[in-house]
């Protein structure tokens, strides 16, 4: 019965019918309520139906290691305008070591949007030195260019 | 204003291949 649930909040999800597609991930979660696929399938389907607090509070008490969800979690609180929490979690975040594209790329928007723009730069420049590998090079071409303007 | 680009929730994704759970 569990991969029939998983069925369907596949084919939910596809179909974009989110709040449907909850339904079946709290089915899955009265069965076996620790399973992580489910949790994890919970929280990005808050973040699709825009319930930022929600998924922010789902993964405060259900991932609770401080770098699990790192993107969920500072996407989140970017969305619910926390930005100064958005900086100062993703500069912990990337002084540890950890690089990921994504992490640093919010990184930027958000100093961007706080204008400390001498971060955003640093931050897009890196980006760019290694964005040819990724679909996202013209947005981030395009926002170093807008911080540059902005930092005149 | 110089276009700006906003990062999407499009960089989070479900698990693939849930059906086969
Ligand atoms: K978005």
């Amino acid at each position: 019965i569990i991969t029939q649930l998983f069925g369907d909040v596949e084919r939910l999800v596809n179909q974009e019918e989110y709040s449907k597609a909850l339904r079946s991930i709290d089915k899955i979660l009265q069965l076996n309520p620790t399973d992580n696929d489910s949790l994890y399938c919970k929280v990005i389907t808050y973040v699709r139906l825009e319930k930022y607090q929600n998924a922010l509070d789902l993964i405060n008490k259900k991932f609770s290691n401080e770098d699990q969800l790192i993107f969920e979690k500072a996407y989140c609180l970017y969305r619910l305008n926390r930005l100064k929490e958005v900086t100062e979690l993703l500069s912990k975040y990337h002084s540890k070591g950890n690089h990921d594209f994504g992490t640093r790329h919010l990184e930027a928007q958000v100093s961007y949007k706080l204008e400390e723009y001498d971060n955003a730069l640093k931050v897009y420049y890196g980006l760019i030195q290694e964005s040819n590998k990724n679909d996202d090079n013209n947005n981030i071409l395009t926002n170093f260019n807008a911080v540059k303007a902005a930092a005149l | 204003k110089p276009l700006f680009f906003d990062i999407a929730s499009n960089y989070i994704n479900y698990p693939s291949n849930l059906s086969q759970r």
